[in-house]
Order: structure tokens, then sequence, then C-alpha cells
């Protein structure tokens, strides 16, 4: 083969990489679950925290706005798994959000006044 | 627990047998019972709620790649008839029916995902091989119920988030008792607000496409079940 020849190879294996290695994978189930997990863990350390210097609503805000990155990579795995998109998780945030929060109050219910 | 395949067609079989049989438009509720006398002891229809309850629609919704190609490999399964009534009627024998229909079809096929059985991330189809993952139970359920004689277009594919956090694919019923969830997580047809689920989307009732069901949390936090 003459470097004349690989030229156009090249080009063309250059164009493709880029496409195939920046492509969102889709995440299987079992990623996403994990880290719903890892958010749902975060969520319970820092409420667990606060809820001992604070009132439960307000560890259930704090613990919310800290755990914001392990919210971020659940929610980013969560919209490249097979049947649910990007536009639905910005649609149904609010909605995971509230039940999180749920949870928390859930679980500290009759321990402490809010 | 592998099923063999020739098991999972008898049982399906016998399944259309049973719910054939009892002539589900003239609403022959003793001989679903008689039928299928192992089925019906669970749940009645006197225990679903007084009020019923729907899940609001919000707009256009972007439709799911695999249901996509499913509606091209199986067009009778997607399509909207919009003279079909767009509610269930549920009377005793029609709730018999959805409650051993849901039960069988839990029963008969292998939970197994589609990234183990096929390799890839996500197909939808009938769960012909007798194993499947969630749309596919919901699916059959489906066909089973609307070769019964229920409206298909009162029966829609709808996506959720599960108590781990996933998306998760159920089968809601369009009922004049509010909005039932058929899952194969459980046996029990649910009241959409006592599944635990925060709701995504649905098939249209009027077009081959989807609908958002915007913020719809149902309030039960069955977060672990």
């Amino acid at each position: 083969m003459t470097k004349l020849s690989r030229s156009p190879a090249a080009l063309l294996l250059a164009a493709i990489l880029p496409l195939c290695c920046t492509a969102p994978a889709s995440a299987l189930n079992s990623d996403v679950g994990a880290l719903h997990a890892s958010w749902r863990g975060c969520l319970h350390r820092n409420f667990d925290l606060q809820a001992l210097v604070t009132s439960r609503t307000l560890a259930v805000e704090s613990a919310v706005k800290s755990c914001r990155a392990s919210e971020a990579a659940y929610l980013a795995a969560l919209s490249t798994s097979p049947l649910v998109d990007d536009e639905d998780v910005s649609r149904v945030r609010p909605a995971l959000i509230q039940r999180a929060k749920g949870w928390l109050l859930q679980k500290a219910s009759g321990t402490r006044p809010l | 627990m592998r099923i063999a395949i020739s098991k999972f067609h008898d049982a399906v079989h016998a399944l259309k047998r049973g719910i054939g049989g009892l002539g589900l438009l003239s609403g022959l509720a003793v001989a679903s019972l008689a039928a299928m006398p192992n089925l019906a002891s669970a749940q009645t229809l006197a225990s679903l709620p007084s009020v019923a309850s729907t899940i609001s629609t919000t707009g256009a919704a972007r439709p799911i790649s695999a249901w996509v190609t499913f509606c091209e490999t199986y067009a009778s399964e997607c399509a909207v008839n919009v003279s079909e009534p767009a509610t269930i009627s549920l009377t005793p024998g029609v709730w018999n029916t959805i409650v051993s229909v849901n039960r069988r079809v839990n029963k008969s096929i292998r939970a197994v995902t589609d990234m183990d059985q096929l390799g890839m991330a996500d197909r939808w189809d009938l769960a012909e091989s007798g194993a499947g993952d969630c749309e596919d139970f919901q699916l059959l359920k489906r066909k089973l119920l609307a070769e019964a004689g229920l409206p298909r277009r009162a029966m829609r594919m709808t996506v959720v988030i599960d108590e781990k956090g996933e998306g998760h694919a159920v089968l809601t019923l369009i009922t004049d008792r509010g909005d039932l969830i058929l899952d194969n997580k459980t046996n029990s047809v649910l009241p959409w607000r006592q599944t635990g689920y925060t709701f995504i989307k649905r098939e249209s009732q009027n077009a081959m496409a989807w609908v958002s069901l915007g913020r719809a949390a149902s309030p039960v936090t069955t977060a672990n079940r």
C-alpha cells in the first residue's frame, strides 16, 4: 500500500473514530440502579448529619443540595437508559427530588419535630 | 428457573383457551371462576378504591426507539383504533380476566434482561422465547387481553421510574375505576397511586405516539418493594 492510498483510509478512520467514541453509550439499568443507590446513600448520610443540628425539613433541603453531584450522575445515566431520554429526565426531575425528600422525611418521622 | 419453550406455549395456549372461553364481553364471571379456580382468590374488584383516579397527560413525548422497531414488526400491536372505547368497563368478569392474565403471564415468562438474552440494551417483543424483560411481559398481557375482547386503546404501555430508580415498563389499563397498573414485579393489579412509581410517559390513546405524564409521582413510597 502506498502512502497515497493509505491517506484516504486514514482520513476515513479519523472521521469515524470521534463518532464512535463520543456517541453516548446506552446505560444499563444496573448502572442506573447503582448510581441511584449511591445518590440515595449520599442523601441519607447528609440528612442524618444535618438532622443532628437542625430541623428535619432543613436537613432534607441541605442533603439534596449537598448531593447534587451524585444526583447529576444518576440523572445522566438515567437519561441514556433504554426507556428514558433526556427530555423525560428534565421533566420528571422535580418529581424524583420530591420522592427522595419523602424517603428522608419518612425515615425520620416521629423522631424529631419538623 | 428456565421454562421450556413448549411448556410456555402450552401455558399461553391454555391461558388463551381459558380467556377465550369466558366470552368476556358477555360478562361471564362465573365461567371465569370455574375455568381458573386458583386465580380468583386474591384480589377482588371491590378492593379497588371507590374514587377513580387517572393519570393526567401533559403533551407529546419522544417515543422509545425499541418501541418504534417493535411497531414496524408488529404493526397491529401498536395500531390505535379511535373507534374503540377509550375506557374499560370493569365488570367482575373483566376484572377476573385481567387478574388471571396478569398472574399467568408473570408466572409463565422467565425474567431476563435484553442484554443477557440478546446482547442488546433494549428490544421489545412478545416474549416468544419464553423469556423477556418488563416490556415483553406487558406486551404479551395486552395481546392476550385484546384477544379476550378488551379495547387495546384503553391498554397503554407506560414508562415509570421504579423503586430502584431505573426505567421500567408497565401496562396501564384505563378503566372506569381509574388507571390500573399491570406489572411483572407483582401479581397485584394496583391503582396507579399505589405503585410508588414515578410516571414518565405512555402510549397515546389517539395516535401511534407517546404522551408525557408530567410530574406524576404516585404518592405511595414503596421504595423497597
